[in-house]
């Protein structure tokens, strides 16, 4: 079973205040709900757990490795195999279609039979050939989803994912979000500052 | 993927690929085009000169002589004695003499009266039919034959000067008693006749037109010489200027000089398209650049799921090389359409078949150049396009 737990993760900002972050314990069966307002270092704290901004103190814990131990080539190798991110901006590569985006997540190490569940499941099976300039951003919002399950990841992080979506689309997006990092053995983090998640999540932190 | 990726991204700003593009063109073609030029007019006017040590004419400039004699592109110098000049010919020192008789042309084609010793230092054969063994009988060049459209058994009447347009030697016709085989050298641009031929037209013609003419002796219009030894060099050709009424002219001094008077317009038009190079350099770093800001969301996103840094570099580089690889080839082809363009025109105006459309040599070169003109260009943008933090960048981006 996949686990990630911190340990006194501290963050100071250059030249400004610094952030003590709770302790998190999450597995694929207890997924976390980080929320709280804005300016309380929620995507900070996800990106220190995405191995993408180094400068923070304490212990990341993924599966026993600690994070914040590693050097760029290693953070870079747990990214790759281990991790994937949801921004709360759809970021994608506008020369690429919407299955080239989504593949871009598997490094090579591709599962048809899992790609199809997914895209299914997104409702984007239909979109895979278009360009993200021509898909809704709440269409490109599910592409990056499918773009962060697609590897099987032991870690997913997800940056309000739900803010590009109407009520309707934001539940099944979050169900399917639980569902499939389940089934495939992954941690879930999610930050978010809409009070509607936190019915989904049985553990959940609220930063100040 | 990667190559997808920039194949995609490359396609995805067109007009900024295209701009690129052009620049490249522009600036490959015309340095092939020159370096193409050069090589072409250098091969051909060393591959015309077939080891003849000296050229004997009349007084005038050594180099229209050479021209008019070797290369059959100006006008004569005059005329000289053909028994003067058999006596330098009989000379030990000489080798091969072959005398030159010319001044009339057929459409645009220069009549040649010359004799066997021709035929060998052109390398060229009869094709189909035979030499000439009387006197008025002609063989014609490759490309006489293709472009006048003359068979063997026709007739034809020479225009006295090299214009077509001047005076035609009535009642004088020459007959076609072969065709010779293609030698792609100025052999192929000639009517050939014997020496007599050229001198029975003349003498009749100066009776008909000069009423103070005195005494027609035979003349030529110039003789090539071959010598037995380097030594000769050193002597026959001052000996020749100082004692006789004859110019002497070596033709690798006089096309050396010919080469030294071109190399300034090369240099200029090289310049130029050096000029153009760098703007295409200077073009791809700059849209690089633009390229970063426009990317640099995609860039921290690629290194967000594992990327490496020489992967995200990379992209921009393998951009600029096929950039590059493209703007080359696109240039090269644009250089030889031109080069076919000039040597029909040439061909037609001059009567010589100057350029080929093979690879030539410094072409390696240029392809060099312009790989690491585009490579170059693209290494400080993709140094720079992984120093931002990607946490920064994707935090911006909301």
């Amino acid at each position: 079973m996949n686990a990630l737990t911190t340990k006194d993760l501290l963050f100071q900002y250059k030249g400004a205040k610094s952030i003590h972050y709770p302790n998190i314990n999450c597995t694929s069966e207890e997924p976390v709900l980080v929320h709280g307002q804005s300016g309380t270092g929620k995507t900070t704290l996800l990106h220190i757990l995405g191995g993408i901004l180094s400068g923070g103190t304490g212990e990341v814990n993924l599966n026993g490795v600690n994070l914040l131990g590693l050097n760029t080539k290693e953070l870079q190798k747990i990214r790759r195999q281990q991790i994937g991110i949801i921004f709360q901006t759809p970021h994608h590569v506008a020369s690429l279609n919407v299955r080239e985006n989504i593949l871009l997540g598997t490094h090579g190490k591709f599962d048809e039979t899992h790609f199809n569940k997914i895209i299914k499941a997104l409702e984007i099976d239909h979109l895979i050939h278009k360009q993200p300039a021509e898909i809704s951003q709440g269409e490109k919002q599910r592409m990056t989803i499918a773009r962060a399950l697609v590897a099987k990841p032991a870690l997913v992080l997800a940056d309000e994912p739900t803010s590009a979506l109407d009520n309707e689309r934001a539940d099944r997006v979050i169900e399917l979000l639980l569902e499939q990092t389940k089934n495939i053995g992954s941690c879930l983090i999610t930050v978010t500052h809409d009070d509607r998640m936190k019915a989904y999540f049985k553990k959940s932190i609220y930063l100040v | 993927m990667k190559w997808k990726l920039v194949w995609k991204n490359l396609l995805h700003e067109p007009l900024s690929t295209t701009l690129i593009l052009l620049l490249l063109t522009v600036g490959v073609s015309i340095i092939t085009l020159l370096v193409g030029i050069k090589y072409q007019v250098e091969k051909k006017l060393d591959g015309d000169l077939k080891n003849i040590d000296l050229v004997i004419g009349a007084k005038g400039s050594p180099l229209q002589l050479i021209l008019s004699s070797i290369y059959h592109l100006d006008a004569p110098t005059g005329n000289i004695s053909l028994e003067d000049a058999k006596e330098i010919a009989s000379n030990p020192m000489v080798e091969t003499a072959i005398p030159l008789a010319y001044g009339d042309n057929y459409n645009g084609f220069r009549i040649l009266g010359t004799d066997s010793n021709w035929y060998q230092l052109y390398e060229t054969k009869i094709y189909d039919g035979k030499m000439p063994s009387e006197n008025m009988e002609v063989v014609l060049g490759w490309q006489v034959a293709q472009k006048t459209g003359l068979k063997i058994g026709d007739s034809f009447e020479g225009t006295h000067g090299n214009a077509e347009q001047g005076e035609v030697h009535e009642g004088h016709p020459y007959k076609v008693v072969g065709i010779l085989t293609p030698s792609y050298n100025v052999a192929d641009q000639l009517i050939v006749t014997n020496v007599s031929s050229v001198i029975e037209i003349h003498e009749e013609h100066e009776h008909d037109h000069a009423e103070e003419h005195v005494h027609a002796h035979e003349e030529i219009t110039a003789m090539l010489l071959q010598f037995r030894s380097p030594m000769a060099m050193m002597t026959m050709p001052r000996k020749i200027n100082e004692e006789t009424n004859f110019q002497a002219a070596i033709p690798n001094i006089e096309i050396r000089r010919l080469l030294k008077l071109l190399d300034g317009i090369f240099i200029v038009i090289q310049a130029i398209g050096i000029i153009v190079m760098l703007l295409a350099g200077i073009s791809v770093f700059l849209s690089l650049f633009q390229k970063l800001q426009r990317r640099k969301y995609e860039i921290a996103l690629l290194q967000s799921i594992g990327y490496s840094k020489w992967y995200v570099r990379s992209l921009l580089i393998y951009e600029a090389f096929l950039l590059a690889i493209f703007g080359y080839v696109i240039g090269f082809i644009l250089s030889r359409i031109i080069l076919f363009l000039l040597e029909s025109s040439i061909a037609q105006q001059y009567g010589l078949n100057v350029f080929s459309l093979g690879w030539m040599e410094g072409e390696y070169l240029i392809f060099l150049i312009t790989l690491l003109t585009g490579i170059i260009s693209a290494i400080i943008p993709a140094w720079y396009s992984v120093r931002t933090s990607i946490s920064k960048t994707l935090a911006d981006g909301k």
